[in-house]
């Protein structure tokens, strides 16, 4: 049997032309399956092999243009002191500067065991094992997306915290931008890491909606903010804007807005009520073409832009189970969520029971405006039973998608020829791991970093849902 | 191209052709769903849409799959080119969006004065 292994497994290699052209066909179906649902690794060029784990390049600017008064005619360049004569300029110190960023590994490992592969029938799927490298590469290339637009801040590889990245939000919002540390909520150790030179920061007329909800979106808003990329391209140009599904709507309902019949076109109109059809806008790609140039929105699904995700953690004491909910992966004090006032929690704890789940939803989302609380949120259930368990669990889970819902108010304003995705050697591979009589296992591992060749040019909306 | 593309040069061979009918499924799910979004659309499409400050008029809606597949076989930077944006919307005319422009228009009529857009002197 082993030599018939062997053979089988020399037999197709090397690649005959026509196996060639099932892997293209493979590449094609693989990133077309899931490139909506992945604009902004779809769409970022593809940029060289990383030099290094950290790896550097530079950023450049010209300076503010001056008056001029003219110069006498026949008047010499003085000669002497160039160091310090005004009639020599330099175009380098305070001009260009470098940046730097991180490689970040991402990985998948998937295991089927010999009784699943071989025996088992499953309907409609051939092979166990190929499914879950299916599911693997589209779960991998998702998680690149939403690790890519997240504020995670570069980190070096110190034997505790791995070699991370610095995404998309950290790029360009300026506190982190600017940041000489890389203290966050993602369990990183205060490492001194390499600042932005202010001088290549987003610009903060840039970023708009910091703080409010998404409802706020209006014509002066949008005006400003395409002004301002504007400013720093200094071309009317195409953009391209990847956004949340509710900020496309939002724009939506911009064009559906009937203005009051007098005033400027600026004026905040009149809300019509006609039904826009939200799925079918939010499936699809907007252009607008207007004073700077043409606009496209493209949605995404999976924006992260600093709404990460609440990790939930159970405790149980004499039998009743509560739940906590923490902002970010390390379950830290500082990291726990806070109650939201009239969400009906008493110092902090809400007691739920089956029966009361519902009203409790809504007592929730009717909270979810309001502002925080300095009391840590408990979701307790109300009895050691099964049910109330489930009651508590379920509101808890409510209350973190009520969170995420501020991720879909978010977007970014692109200009890709400024944004490099590079990819180390294949930017994936699937590696056979040794099989030790449980099953056949495979490993899949793409190692990439994100290059801004420069933050001025793009554009943040920072809207929010809700302050749940 | 881009994403993870190279990913299948390193897949075994036995579990390729059950990968590919994995990705093939699930691209015509979406080929299926992309003609019927886009007859929803197209009805939205005729509604008037009005001019926006700052963002303009809204000219097309494109659905999301169509715009990614071009994108990936073509380059996105084909979204940019006037000639394959105009030959899209001559194969795809209900992706265009009713709507127009609300920059005012002076009509300059030699020296005997100045009309707005429909002709009224002003």
């Amino acid at each position: 049997m082993a030599s018939l292994f062997e053979r089988q497994f020399q037999n197709t290699r090397p690649l005959t032309g026509a196996r060639v052209g099932i892997r293209e066909e493979l590449s094609d179906l693989i990133t077309n399956v899931d490139a909506k649902e992945t604009p902004i690794t779809s769409m970022a060029k593809r940029g060289a092999k990383p030099g290094n784990t950290t790896f550097r390049w530079q950023v450049d600017r010209h300076p503010e243009p001056s008056v001029e008064l003219g110069i006498l005619d026949g008047k010499d360049v003085d000669p002497f002191s160039p160091s310090t004569n005004p009639d020599f300029k330099q175009y380098t110190l305070g001009y260009r500067t470098e940046v730097e960023n991180n490689i970040h590994l991402f990985r998948r490992s998937v295991h089927v065991s010999n009784l699943t592969q071989d025996i088992l029938n499953i309907a409609g799927i051939k092979d166990e094992l190929s499914r879950q490298l299916a599911k693997a590469t589209i779960d991998l290339k998702r998680s690149m997306e939403v690790t890519f637009s997240s504020d995670i801040m570069p980190a070096l590889d110190d034997g505790t915290t791995p070699y991370r990245t610095r995404c998309l939000t950290s790029w360009i919002k300026k506190d982190k931008a600017i940041a000489t540390t890389n203290q966050d909520k993602y369990g990183t150790q205060n490492q001194t890491i390499w600042p932005i030179d202010p001088n290549f920061v987003t610009p903060e007329s840039s970023i708009v909606g910091t703080g409010v909800a998404v409802t706020e979106l209006n014509e002066n808003t949008v005006q400003d903010v395409m002004t301002s990329v504007y400013e720093q391209t200094g071309q009317f140009k195409n953009h391209e804007a990847v956004v949340g599904t509710k900020l496309k709507r939002q724009f939506t309902e911009l064009v559906y807005t009937t203005r009051a019949p007098s005033g400027p076109s600026s004026s905040t109109g009149i809300r019509s009520t006609r039904d826009a059809a939200s799925d079918t806008i939010s499936a699809s790609v907007d252009y607008f073409e207007g004073d700077f140039g043409k606009l496209a929105l493209v949605p995404s699904q999976f924006l992260h832009a600093g709404v990460n995700p609440y990790t939930i953690i159970e405790t149980v004491a004499s039998s009743v189970s509560s739940f906590k909910l923490y902002d970010g992966h390390t379950a830290t004090e500082s990291n726990r969520v806070k109650a939201l006032t009239s969400d009906g929690n008493t110092s902090g704890t809400i007691t739920v029971s089956s029966s009361n789940i519902d009203a409790k939803k809504a007592a929730v989302l009717a909270a979810a405006g309001n502002a925080l609380t300095a009391d840590n949120l408990v979701i307790t259930a109300a009895s050691s039973s099964a049910a109330d368990r489930d009651a508590a669990a379920a509101l808890a889970k409510y209350r973190a998608n009520l969170h995420l819902e501020n991720a879909k108010c978010k977007g970014f304003i692109i200009p890709w020829d400024m944004l490099e995705v590079r990819y180390g050697g294949n930017i994936a591979q699937v590696r056979e791991l040794t099989e030790n009589g449980g099953g056949p296992r495979r490993m899949m591992e793409a190692m990439a970093a994100l290059l801004v060749h420069s933050p001025l040019t793009f554009g943040m909306f920072d809207y929010k849902a809700n302050n749940a | 191209m881009s994403g993870l593309s190279p990913v299948s040069e390193s897949i075994p061979d036995d579990l390729l052709q059950p990968m590919l009918e994995e990705f093939r499924s699930g691209w015509n799910l979406r080929k299926a769903q992309a003609e019927a979004s886009k007859k929803a659309m197209a009805a939205l499409n005729q509604q008037l849409h009005r001019h926006v400050d700052g963002l303009g008029q809204l000219t097309a809606r494109i659905p999301v799959d169509s715009y990614h597949y071009w994108g990936q076989r073509l380059g996105y930077a084909c979204w940019k080119d006037d000639g394959f944006v105009n030959d899209f919307f001559r194969d795809n005319p209900e992706c265009r969006v009713n709507s127009k422009a609300e920059n005012t228009t002076l009509l300059v009529n030699g020296t005997k004065g100045l009309f707005d857009q429909f002709g009224r002197s002003i």
